[in-house]
């Protein structure tokens, strides 16, 4: 819609106003609904935030990996993907599986940092081998 | 309508069968509360006075929408029969109430067991020490319950499919089928069935047995007071398999509930979980094959959680906590691109020297 305030500024302020007026005066099994809504407004608000650019960069990876035009039907390519992988289109130790790890490791990290950014630092903090990003 | 109404309008009801079931002529049911953890269960505390004596009980009913793996209430009250004769800390089964005409749904009643079973804060608060301890007295318990045999097995348990030949094979297949079952594509799902399936003759060992399994033993799901045992529960999804199934999924990193260098549970030390296995007459633990099976816990979790979040989504079951869980999907798939390409799947040795980062 044009009217102001978007989406995002109305979620910013429904947010807020949960996280600081009311998640401090609820208890238990309330605080625990309550608290259970702010992360479900976070994680939508990051999403929306950063809808255009993920389908953006989750396209050109597509691209990438099939080394061709893919079009821009996202949950075609990845039913596609994953009908790849199952009849084992991408041989081991190749460098097509090269390419299919890296856009894996990608696109989950994409999202990873949506859902939990502070997991995915962890993660990429720790000891594994997470060379792909 | 929720349970806690049914409950609260079906106590004389719950009464009346108690009256049966006991023969007793005065029964009284009050209900306490409702406990945590119900995401596939309901379960309620209820104080029952039957002629006199008081009991602290718990009601466990399905969830509106239960999870195709999991068991019925009369299957979950044989199985805790079994474990509970074969000395495992598990709630004595009390009764069973399997036509579902009493309060609308099969229900049982168990004994309440003394302590708590949540998860983050138990992590938090044990010492290193104590940590270790438990984590000993969880791997004396399991192979307490992985002394239960096929052949040893008593009628009760009949219902239990009989296991696989090749049983990580067949867990793989389940896997790609309950994938096929989702309406989104998973890819990175698909990619790790694959890898664990081309891992798999390593870690097939010769000696392989098949024993009574939990196979949802993990921190959450036992009952700590002051740092003991008090408790093993939520048995609904127990069946005959691989003891390593059991021992990978304690260890597994989902269930480390954020505390992931305590390798067994989020609690304590890997070797102490082990020997208290050894030690309680489990066999010498291969540890290399628990990591297998710690890989195939992330890759179940993961399903688990996806089908958490359509029970949602379908509209079988409205519930925030379903629809955030199909999130944490994301977290396994991460861990599962990482670790399945680590060698033996763990995690490359720390240089002297090459690291500045202590995390």
């Amino acid at each position: 819609m044009k009217q102001r305030p978007g989406a995002d500024a109305l979620l910013e302020a429904a947010l807020t106003t949960l996280q600081e007026d009311l998640l401090p005066t609820l208890n238990g099994r309330q605080k625990f609904q309550a608290a259970m809504i702010a992360r479900a407004i976070s994680v939508a608000k990051q999403d929306l935030e950063g809808a255009a650019e993920s389908r953006r960069s989750e396209l050109q990876s597509f691209a990438r990996l099939y080394g061709r035009d893919v079009g821009d039907d996202l949950a075609a390519l990845r039913r596609q993907l994953a009908a790849d992988i199952r009849a084992r289109k991408f041989a081991a130790g190749k460098p097509e599986e090269t390419r299919l790890i890296d856009h894996l490791v990608e696109t989950t990290a994409t999202e990873l940092r949506i859902t939990n950014t502070k997991y995915l630092a962890q993660r990429q903090r720790g000891r594994g081998a997470e060379s792909a990003v | 309508m929720g349970l806690s109404v049914m409950l609260a309008n079906n106590i004389a009801a719950i009464e009346a069968f108690l009256r049966r079931a006991t023969g007793a002529k005065e029964v009284a049911v009050k209900l306490v509360g409702r406990l945590g953890g119900g995401a596939i269960q309901e379960n309620w505390a209820v104080d029952l006075a039957i002629d006199g004596k008081t009991i602290a009980a718990i009601l466990r009913a399905d969830a509106p929408s239960g999870i195709d793996e999991s068991w019925g209430k009369a299957q979950e009250f044989a199985l805790l029969k079994v474990v509970h004769a074969a000395g495992v800390k598990a709630p004595q089964p009390l009764w069973l109430e399997e036509t579902g005409s009493v309060i609308g749904q099969p229900f049982h009643l168990t004994q309440r067991l003394s302590g708590s079973a949540d998860p983050r804060k138990l992590v938090r608060a044990l010492e290193e020490e104590e940590g270790d301890a438990l984590a000993q007295e969880l791997g004396a318990e399991l192979a307490k319950l992985h002394r239960i045999a096929p052949a040893a097995a008593q009628a009760d348990l009949a219902f239990l499919p009989a296991p696989a030949a090749d049983l990580v094979a067949a867990r793989l297949a389940e896997f790609r089928r309950r994938l096929d079952a989702l309406p989104e594509a998973q890819p990175v799902l698909e990619w790790a069935v694959n890898r664990l399936e081309d891992e798999a003759p390593a870690y097939a060992r010769g000696g392989d047995v098949i024993r009574f399994c939990h196979r949802d033993f993990r921190t959450g799901n036992y009952l700590v007071e002051n740092a003991g045992l008090t408790g093993v529960l939520d048995f609904e999804f127990a069946g005959w398999s691989d003891p390593y199934e059991d021992l990978g999924w304690f260890c597994a990193r989902c269930w480390r509930f954020g505390m992931y260098s305590a390798e067994a549970g989020g609690i304590g030390r890997r070797d102490a979980f082990y020997a208290g296995y050894e030690a309680a007459g489990g066999a010498p633990v291969d540890d290399g094959k628990v990591r297998f099976w710690e890989q195939m816990a992330a890759l179940r979790w993961a399903i688990m959680s996806l089908e958490q979040a359509e029970r949602h989504l379908s509209g079988r079951e409205r519930s925030m906590e379903l629809a955030l869980t199909g999130l944490v999907s994301l977290e396994m798939e991460y861990d599962l691109l990482i670790d399945l390409r680590l060698p033996g799947f763990k995690p490359v040795p720390k240089k002297r020297n090459e690291e500045g980062d202590a995390a």
